[in-house]
This record gives structure tokens, sequence and C-alpha cells, in this order.
């Protein structure tokens, strides 16, 4: 699933498979306009809703990150 | 009773006294005391108003525990503000609008605190209840909690704006003594009044003898220009040097609050700035305001029927497009119904959008020249760039109101000769001026700006304070000592509270 | 325990450090008499506000009479800080009689930058707490309104409001802020030979609509309060207390009578230096009497109301002439006197 999850990221902004930091959302590395991508294509590809809540900079803060949302959503 | 006040320092010395000498378990009701005590001091007459404010808020989260009508979070959100307006504007008007009109009188307006500090108690108790709402906390049982919460003392002037899940749990483990704590806390507040002070308090007399407090000036042309920067710079500095009283406080109460600068003078481009600029405020209108749009079913739903005709990337920044002008325009009416809030508000979104409309092209471009991503000199000029823009922000949410504002910016072009900035003798009474400077002021803001740029680049790598405490005891009490003194005697104050900050209206 | 010791070590050197330059730099501004080398025993000490010291020459009634004395008011002083400037002073010296001007009946806790500077020259003592403590801000409107830059704070540490005097270190005017304003002084008296020409004639004593403006003639609550102080305190230490106004273009009639009911009511006598038949007595000059405003005197006007007040003095009959006496004090007061004349008969200003 991560692969997944990585290929999508990569597709939508080629940054974060080079960032290996602790704080993607935070350093600015996806802004509030990639975010909105992610979350529809995830919600798309996995089947899930993710909510205004789990916009949070941990739930957002790696690929590794991500993938526990993603797991646990669904 | 203000928080850059001889008072205030007296208010903070008892309260320190009583915290540390009560339990661990008991630390919290010293704090929601010296809160009531300290709103009680400063507005009497609001302290109904900040019950009032608690009992909604509290009454709103316990509901929104097993009810999660949207209906009734949009109850809680109208009858809040309707609260804020009826005590805000109430107070404004009363207080009578020649005092909105001047230039001074625009600051002073910011004095009609009425109640004090509602707009950042508002932010924070309606971000308690949504977050019970959306179910990432449970809802507060105890009454005195929420209340304690919401009055924190260090932070209800003026912020920086705490979030339930970090602020509470702080205050109910309670703290035991620490002398670095309290050392550190102390330099930080220190620090904040260095800025204030000294720095802020001399920027506002260049920025009013610049501009002529926006009522007609001498100075146009490329004087245009520096009085936009100095205006950046006297917000910033009044602005983040009362963020560092106050989390100076909390720290000695070994109260850890959320920063609300962070170098935004070194941002890149304007999220960034907006994540390093009133950073609390920014973080709370992107949690509740931008995601609980963009993250709504109605967003999601258009997200898909646009998808199909613009492509997913076309779709998603019409959607953020659309939550970046829902942001701004909250945070305009947040700062005020004054017109310049708003048009400062729609230039920041302006900033942002555009940012998000050239993304593509300057994605193109920087595939083509792949060297000039990442070099030196381009990041200058991001820098630079980044600067520019976000100073005309500033400038935009000082001015009195648009027509003269504009008026002066106007100028830049309309008058582009240059004056002198020396005034000397003869033209005024009480010798030379520099920029309404007498020589040894202007002297000092230069040497205490100086002072500031070496202590924020050090402070980038390593707190300052640390620095400090590693330091051989002899030079370190002298530097201490030197700031000390250099605040007392070359600070701008004197007058009962000393002086107001501008955020505190809001 | 060892880092709290260094924690006390530099709040002591700060403290130290700021009381330096709180002495470097306060300013010399308010006069107040040095009244030392005149021993601690007088016949007589006014108390009041500028009114007094431009006013009343101890120098003249010693020549005339024989009497020792001086004049201990301050520039705007309200009748607080003249109660504690007695209070001070009479655990120092023994005197007869206390004569208190009623210039201070005009407002209540007066103006707090003169407020600042009478208290910057009051020695720290636990009566100086206590007058910062209770002094309030003033509500007479006829007067500059309490000015933001001195307040609680700053009486007590005045380097508060003074600390923007380190630019005049480099100015070179740090101590110089008499302006040559008292710069002869006998006694507490402060002599001066300007002349104010009036620009508009008042009479003595005008009504409230001729002088025109609205104020407070009766003799206000707080004004009771600390005269009841005063009054105590004379009667504590067996010192006849008596009230009087000197010359003043400017006092209402209003006023007077007022002030001469509450005498009367209090028991105190009253001197109303402004009634027709002491004018007449006086014969002040008005081309050439008056030094800068209606209420205050160069020497030629001083002089006529010494000689008055020292006339009035012997009427009460409670005191000897120390010139046949002959006491210790005798060749001081005779300096102070042929200083007077050579300040008097030199040509400058």
């Amino acid at each position: 699933m991560k692969e997944k999850i990585l290929e999508i990221l990569t597709e939508i902004n080629e940054d974060i498979a080079t960032y290996e930091g602790d704080g993607l959302l935070e350093d600015g590395i996806i802004a509030s306009l990639d975010v909105i991508e992610i979350v529809s294509a995830l919600e798309d590809e996995f089947g899930i809703i993710i909510a205004a809540k789990s916009i949070t900079k941990e739930n957002f803060a790696s690929v590794d990150s991500i993938c526990a949302l993603v797991e646990s959503l669904q | 009773m203000g928080l850059v006040s001889v008072w205030f320092l007296i208010f903070m010395a008892a309260v320190t006294l009583v915290y540390y000498l009560v339990p661990q378990k008991g630390q919290w009701i010293v704090l929601l005391l010296a809160s009531l005590t300290f709103y009680g001091l400063c507005a009497k007459g609001f302290l109904v108003c900040l019950l009032l404010f608690a009992v909604i808020v509290y009454l709103f989260a316990k509901r929104f525990e097993t009810d999660k009508k949207p209906l009734l979070v949009l109850l809680e959100i109208i009858l809040l503000i309707a609260l804020v307006i009826v005590l805000k504007y109430a107070g404004w008007f009363g207080s009578g609008l020649e005092g909105v009109l001047g230039w001074i009188g625009s600051f002073r307006a910011a004095q009609y605190v009425v109640p004090l500090g509602i707009s950042y108690i508002m932010l924070m108790g309606l971000g308690y209840s949504l977050d019970v709402y959306r179910g990432t906390i449970h809802a507060e049982g105890n009454f005195l909690k929420v209340l304690g919460f919401l009055a924190f003392f260090p932070a209800l002037t003026q912020g920086p704006i705490n979030r339930f899940a970090d602020l509470v749990p702080q205050m109910e483990q309670g703290n035991r003594f620490r002398y670095e704590t309290l050392v550190f806390g102390v330099q930080r507040m220190l620090w904040g009044f260095f800025k204030k002070l000294v720095i802020a308090g001399r920027l506002a007399l260049v920025m009013t003898e610049l501009t002529g407090g926006w009522k007609g000036s001498t100075y146009s042309g490329i004087y245009v220009f520096l009085a936009v920067i100095v205006c950046s710079f006297y917000l910033f500095m009044d602005f983040s040097g009362c963020m560092d009283i106050v989390i100076g406080a909390a720290e000695i109460l070994g109260i850890k609050l959320p920063e609300n600068f962070d170098h935004p003078y070194l941002a890149e481009n304007m999220p960034q700035f907006w994540r390093k600029w009133h950073i609390t405020l920014g973080a709370w209108l992107r949690d509740y305001v931008l995601y609980s749009f963009t993250m709504s079913g109605a967003a999601k739903k258009m997200n898909r029927t646009l998808r199909e005709r613009i492509g997913r990337r076309g779709a998603s920044s019409v959607i953020s497009i659309i939550g970046v002008l829902f942001v701004w325009l909250v945070f305009g009416l947040w700062h005020g119904i004054a017109g310049s809030f708003l048009i400062a508000a729609a230039y920041y979104a302006l900033t942002i959008i555009v940012g998000i409309l050239i993304e593509a092209p300057v994605k193109k471009f920087h595939a083509r020249f792949p060297r000039l991503n990442g070099s030196v000199g381009f990041q200058i000029f991001r820098v630079v760039r980044t600067f520019i823009l976000s100073i005309q922000g500033a400038y935009l949410m000082l001015i009195p109101n648009v027509k003269s504002g504009f008026a002066y910016l106007l100028s830049f072009f309309t008058r582009p000769t240059a004056q002198l900035v020396v005034k000397t003798e003869g033209e005024l009474a009480g010798g030379i001026r520099i920029l309404g400077l007498d020589p040894y002021d202007f002297v000092i803001l230069i040497l205490a700006f100086a002072f500031w740029i070496v202590v924020s680049l050090l402070h980038r790598k390593k707190d300052v304070r640390l620095r400090l405490a590693g330091m051989h005891i002899v030079p370190r009490w002298m530097i201490l000592l030197a700031v000390v003194l250099a605040t007392v005697l070359f600070g701008l104050y004197g007058g009962g509270d000393m002086a107001s900050f501008i955020y505190q209206g809001f | 325990m060892k880092k709290l010791g260094k924690a006390v070590l530099f709040c002591l050197i700060l403290t130290l450090l700021l009381a330096l330059f709180n002495k470097i730099l306060m300013p010399d501004t308010q006069f107040r008499a040095d009244t030392k080398e005149l021993g601690n025993e007088v016949d007589y000490i006014f108390l009041g506000t500028s009114n007094v010291f431009y006013c009343v020459n101890p120098v003249i009634i010693w020549n005339e009479k024989g009497y020792t004395g001086y004049d201990l008011s301050l520039e705007q002083a309200p009748l607080i800080v003249s109660y504690y400037q007695l209070k001070e002073e009479l655990q120092k010296v023994r005197t007869k009689t206390v004569f208190l001007d009623c210039a201070a009946f005009e407002y209540n806790y007066g103006v707090p930058s003169m407020n600042q500077l009478a208290l910057d020259k009051m020695p720290f003592s636990w009566d100086k707490l206590k007058l910062i403590y209770e002094l309030g801000e003033d509500d007479a409107d006829h007067h500059v309104a309490a000015e933001q830059t001195y307040n609680k704070i700053s009486y007590l540490i005045p380097l508060y409001s003074f600390h923007e005097r380190w630019k005049e270190i480099f100015e070179g005017t740090l101590k110089s802020r008499y302006h040559g304003k008292y710069e002869h002084t006998f006694a507490g008296y402060v002599a001066n030979k300007d002349h104010y020409i009036f620009k508009k004639d008042y009479r003595w004593l005008p009504t409230m609509e001729e002088f025109g403006g609205v104020y407070e003639t009766d003799v206000t609550p707080v004004n009771r309060e600390w005269f009841g102080k005063i009054r105590d305190l004379c009667e504590a230490k067996g010192v006849e207390l008596v009230l009087i106004k000197t010359p003043s273009k400017g006092w209402l009639v209003e006023m007077s009578k007022s002030l001469k009911a509450f005498a009367q009511e209090e028991g105190v006598e009253y001197l109303e230096m402004n009634d027709e038949t002491v004018i007449t007595a006086l014969s002040l000059d008005e081309q050439n009497d008056f030094c800068d405003t209606s209420s205050h005197f160069n020497i030629y006007g001083t002089e006529k109301i010494s000689r008055y007040l020292a006339a009035y003095m012997e009427k009460k009959a409670a005191y000897t002439d120390q010139r046949i006496q002959g006491t210790g004090v005798n060749a001081y007061w005779n300096q102070l006197y042929e200083e007077y004349l050579e300040y008097k008969n030199t040509d400058t200003q």
C-alpha cells in the first residue's frame, strides 16, 4: 500500500519522494492546495473519507504517517 | 494595567510567588484566580462578559460531545460573534468616533479594549468547541477549567491563540519550581520589553513623521517605500515584542505557549510567511476555516464535478482558491469592520491566490532552468520578493482609512522628489531631527535594530538563552545588565501604562 | 542555593546600577529652601506654594523686627504635600507659628509633575511612602490635567519619568534645570528683579464672573482632610497655625469668603491680604512690584509685603526681637541681610 500511496503523492508533488524529514505539512513541502489534491486522490483510491480533523501536522508529517492515517480509516 | 507596565511586573512577581508555593495540583486554580484578577484590573466591567463567553463555550462543547448537528455549530458561532459585535462595537462607537479618525486615534482606538481580548477568547473558545465537535478531544466537565483556559492571563490580551489540548493539560499538571525556567522566562520577557520600548517606540515616531499620520506628509517618493518598511517593522517589533513578554511570562510559570513569530522576514514565499507571522492565527484559520471548507462534503462533491472538466489539479486549485477567500474574509472581519482590514485581507488573499495560479508556469520555468532553484542568488531574490509583498500587507493593516492610506502610497509616483531627511535647527525648534528623531534617538534606533538582527540570526541556529547560559558569568552578566539598562534608559515609556500594543484591540 | 545566591547578587548589582542612574538623571528643578544654617528654633515657618516664596522675605522681617523663620513652600504644593513637609520639618525644628498660605485650597492634589519634583526633594522615609500612597489625582479642571508621565511609580522611582534625560549627559545640561530661576534665595525666599506688566487689569478679589470661568470655591473634602491633619499636627507640637492669603490678583472673592468662614469654623486666624484695607496699606505698584504673574512679586513688591507681615507679627506679641537678645543666629541673619542688600543694589537682573 505504501508504494501506491507514494506513487500518488509523487505524482502530485515530486518533492515528497526526496523529503526525509517529518514535517511535510509543517515545513511547507505540501501546501494546502496539495492537501486537497492528495486527500481527493486517496479518497478515490482507497474508498475512505478523510475529514478536516485528520488534516494535522502529525498525520501529514511523512509518507509513513500518511500511510498510517489511510490504514486507520480503512 | 497593561502588559507593558511596571504594574504587570509586580503582578507577575506576586503570581509567580503564590504559584510555586501552592501544591502542583492546585496551581491551575492560582492561574484561574490570577487571570480573573488580571481581567478585573484591566477591564473590571467586563468580567461578566468573560463569564458569559465561557458559559456559552462550555455548554456548547458539552453538547457537541453527543449532538453533532452542524446547525448547532452555526448557532454557537452566531451567538459568540453577536456578543463580540455588541460588546466591541458598542464600546467603540460609544467611546467616540473622533478617536478612531485621527492618526494617533487609529492606535488609540485599539485602547477601547471593550472588552479586553475578546476576539482572542472567541477564537480559543470556538477552537475548543470545534475540537469537541470533530471528536479530537472530549468536552471538559469542569467549567472552571474552561474558564481558566479562555482567561489564561498572559495570553488574554493579544494571544497567542491557544489550543485547549495543548494548554489545559499543562495547567492541570502544574510545575515544580525550576530556576532555569524562571531565568529563561525572565530573559524572554526582557527581550520583549526591549523590542517594544526601545525599537517599536522609536519606529512609531519615524512612522508618524514619514506618513504625517496619514494626514498629509511632506515625505514622498522613495520615502513612501521607506515608510512601508518602517510600518512593517513597527508592527513586527510591537506585536512580537508583546509575544515575547507573554510567552516569557507563561514560561516563568512553567507553561509553554505556542510561538507566534518565527523569523518572518526570512520567508521565501507568502504561504511560508504566514507560517512565520502571527502563526497561531494562521494555524487557527487553516485548521478551522480552510480545512472545514475544503474537507467538507460540499467541497468534495464540487471537486469531483470539476475534476471531469479541468482535471484534478485544476479542481483542487478552484477549491483551494475558494477556501483561501473564505480564510481571508474571516481574517479581515476578525480584525475589525474597518475597510482597511478588508483591503489588507484582500491583498493577502491575492498574493496567495496568484501563487496558486502561477504555480504551473513557475514549475515549467524551473524545469527549464533547474540550476536556478536552490542557488543562493535565487533564494535571496525570493526572500526579498516575499519581504516586499508582505510589508505592504502590514502597511494596509496600519492605515487609519483606505483613502488616506492609498493617497500616501500614490505619492510614491506622483511626487517622486526626495526631500532632506535631516531637518536642521532653523526648521524645527529643539535641534536637528532625522526622520522625526533627534540624533540620539536615531543612533539608538540603528544600534538597537542592529542588535536585534544579530540576536535573531544567532537565535535561528541555537536558542540565544542557551548560548548565554553557556557563557562565562562575567560576559553573561555584562550582556544581561546592558540589555536591562538599555531598556530602562532608552525605552520610550513614562506614561501610565507605557504604551498599548496595537494588537490589543482585536 | 548557589544559583539563588547568584540571582540575588545579580539583582543587587542591577539595583545599584539603577539607583546610580536614578541619582545621575534626577533633575534639579523644584526649589526647596535649605534651612540647615538657620538653627533648630525659629519664630515662624511659611508653608504654601510659589505665592509664598515669591513674596515673603524672611530677611526683611528680620531686619524690621528681628524675628527668625523661613519659607518652606514648594511650587504648586497641595496641602497633602505641605502636611508631610511640615511633619518632616517639625521633627528637626521648633517653631512658634506656622503660616499656611491658602493658594492650595484652589485645588486638591495639584499637578503631578510638580508633585513629582516635590517628592524628589524629599528624603526617603516611611512618611514619603505614605504620601505617595495617599497622593490622589487632581480633579480640578483649572489646573493642568494629570500628566501621564508622573504617577505613583515615578514618585517612587523617579527614573521612571526621567530616564530619557540620558541625552542631557551629552548635552551637558544634566544639572542645570533651574534655568537661573532660583539663583538668589534667602531663607527660602526667591528673589528676582523682573517686571511683569499686566495685559488685562483685574481688581483685587474679583468675582468669579469678572475673572471668567467656573471654579470650585468651597473648601473641598480633600482639603478639609489635609488641613485638619496640619492643624492636628500643629496642636500636638504646640505650634500656632495661621491661615494667610498673600496678595494675588487671581484670588476670587468667593474663595476668600469661604476660607474666612472655614477659618472661623476651625477656630484659626485668617489673614486675608487681598482685602481692601491691607491692599491700601501695602500700596503695591502695578507697574513695578510684580514679577511674572499676578501673584508673584519681585523684590520691591516683596519688601512691602514682608514689612506688612513683620508688623502683623509684632501685633501678635508672641516673638522677641532676636537682635536684642543677640543669640548665635544673629551673625548669620546679618550676613544674609548684607547679601540681600548686595543683590538688591547690583544692577544685574
